[in-house]
């Protein structure tokens, strides 16, 4: 008796999809808070993405351009050698120069 | 047909929605290389592992209370403490400025390492009781537990008779521990290594393969569904946080031999190094997401942008904002990732 009133209880409850329940697990999260659409998400790691590129490409950029710049103060160290010793490079002659 | 070929579409997309981040670092190292193609060595890639190695522990720590929908902005302060306690306690016995002029023997290695877990735990577990107790956001606690670990740490340091100097001059025992390795041929895997990967393992198996893990994901999911289950939300999440001060106790320890030197500033950013290392890696700050392969390769990542960087002399100022952006772009990416699942 008690079995078939369980039963019977039990067939009340509907049946909850996989979904459903991965949908309620995201209930309340922190990042429901975002109300931005799916396609202006995309738009903000583009930008991130190009965002990195860019100052990567300078870093690297810049990097190459001091390498080159120690190589001509070593250069005008040489030239120099006789007399006083260049101690300071100017940077923008030098990359115009190279 | 077209089912098919919207199916496939959909497979690429989300195959490059979760291991985009992946893909994007993979293309930038490739960068680096053809750059400079001696980037490409073992030597510099055992660094790379190296000093990944203690950062990597103390990521696999932080991880639980990010997974916990949390965070810990404390841990690289704690690590800064425990390493100046275990610094303290290893100094050569021969060396005339030593903290503890009264230890006239070498101490067993054990007892720096349980001095540095024990403090590390304590720190964690005042953390812990107040996400769990008092239901304070996990932010603001380990940023008051954060100023309290960097406090006694000036003190402590300060407490030298010779002033605030950096703790330093270690026994050799002690640095064979941290620093040795296993000899094969003229190849050395560093121990450092070895300890980042059997943390990882251990973490594994906690993580996948006990309650306290499958705790923590029903936690970090719903906290309210997992109370309903029946979890205990509080006993399982004290668990985390002293497993997490655990990590922390032999990160300190490690590091504190590795860098050689403790001063006040170390261990600062260590727990951003932590958490960005943990997002790369894939633990969502939604909670309830994360795997440890995740983190040790976010971690490895990470440390492996950090080292090409200087590698290529980039500019330390750039490199930050870099590493800013790379982080921006792991959130994103995340949070892309929870409303297309929406």
């Amino acid at each position: 008796m008690a079995d078939s009133k369980e039963r019977a209880e039990n067939q009340a409850i509907p049946a909850v999809s996989d979904e459903t329940v991965e949908k309620r697990r995201l209930r309340d999260n922190m990042y429901d808070m975002i109300t931005i659409s799916v396609r202006a998400m995309d738009r903000i790691i583009i930008v991130l993405i190009v965002l990195i590129a860019i100052i990567l490409a300078i870093g690297i950029i810049e990097s190459k351009q001091n390498d080159l710049i120690k190589d001509a103060g070593q250069l005008s160290k040489i030239a120099t050698a006789d007399g006083k010793l260049a101690t300071r490079v100017d940077r923008d002659s030098v990359i115009e120069y190279l | 047909m077209e089912n098919t070929k919207s199916v496939n579409t959909k497979k690429i997309g989300d195959f490059l929605l979760n291991y985009s981040l992946y893909i994007l670092l993979g293309l930038m190292i490739l960068i680096v290389i053809s750059i400079n193609p001696k980037f490409l060595s073992i030597s510099n890639f055992m660094k790379i592992l190296t000093q990944a190695s203690t950062r990597g522990i103390l990521a696999l720590g932080a991880a639980g209370m990010i997974v916990l929908a949390g965070t810990d902005l404390s841990a690289g302060r704690i690590l800064g403490c425990c390493a100046a306690l275990t610094a303290s306690l290893v100094q050569s016995v021969t060396y005339a400025s030593r903290m503890y002029p009264g230890i006239t023997s070498d101490l067993p290695v054990f007892v720096p390492l349980l001095a540095s877990i024990v403090i590390a735990v304590a720190f964690c577990m005042l953390n812990g009781f107040g996400v769990s107790k008092l239901h304070l956001h996990a932010f603001i606690v380990s940023l008051g537990t954060q100023l309290i670990a960097f406090g006694c740490t000036c003190i402590y340091i300060d407490s030298q008779k010779g002033g605030a100097q950096a703790l330093s001059s270690f026994n050799q025992t002690f640095l064979n521990v941290v620093n040795g390795g296993f000899q094969f041929g003229s190849f050395t895997l560093p121990y450092l290594i070895v300890y980042f990967l059997i943390s990882a393992m251990f973490m594994w198996v906690v993580w996948n393969k006990t309650p306290l893990g499958k705790n923590m994901f029903a936690i970090g999911g719903n906290t309210e569904a997992a109370a309903v289950s029946g979890v205990n939300i509080t006993k399982n999440i004290m668990g985390i946080y002293i497993m997490a001060g655990v990590l922390y106790g032999i990160a300190a320890f490690l590091e504190a031999g590795r860098i050689q030197s403790v001063n006040t500033g170390t261990g600062l950013n260590y727990d951003l190094d932590a958490i960005s290392g943990c997002v790369i890696g894939g633990v969502s700050f939604s909670g309830g997401v994360g795997t440890v392969p995740g983190i040790v390769i976010g971690v490895v990542i990470l440390q492996t942008i950090n080292f090409s960087l200087s590698f290529l002399s980039v500019n330390p100022y750039l490199q930050y904002i870099i590493k800013g952006l790379i982080i921006i772009l792991a959130v994103s990416i995340d949070v892309r990732k929870y409303l297309s699942k929406k």
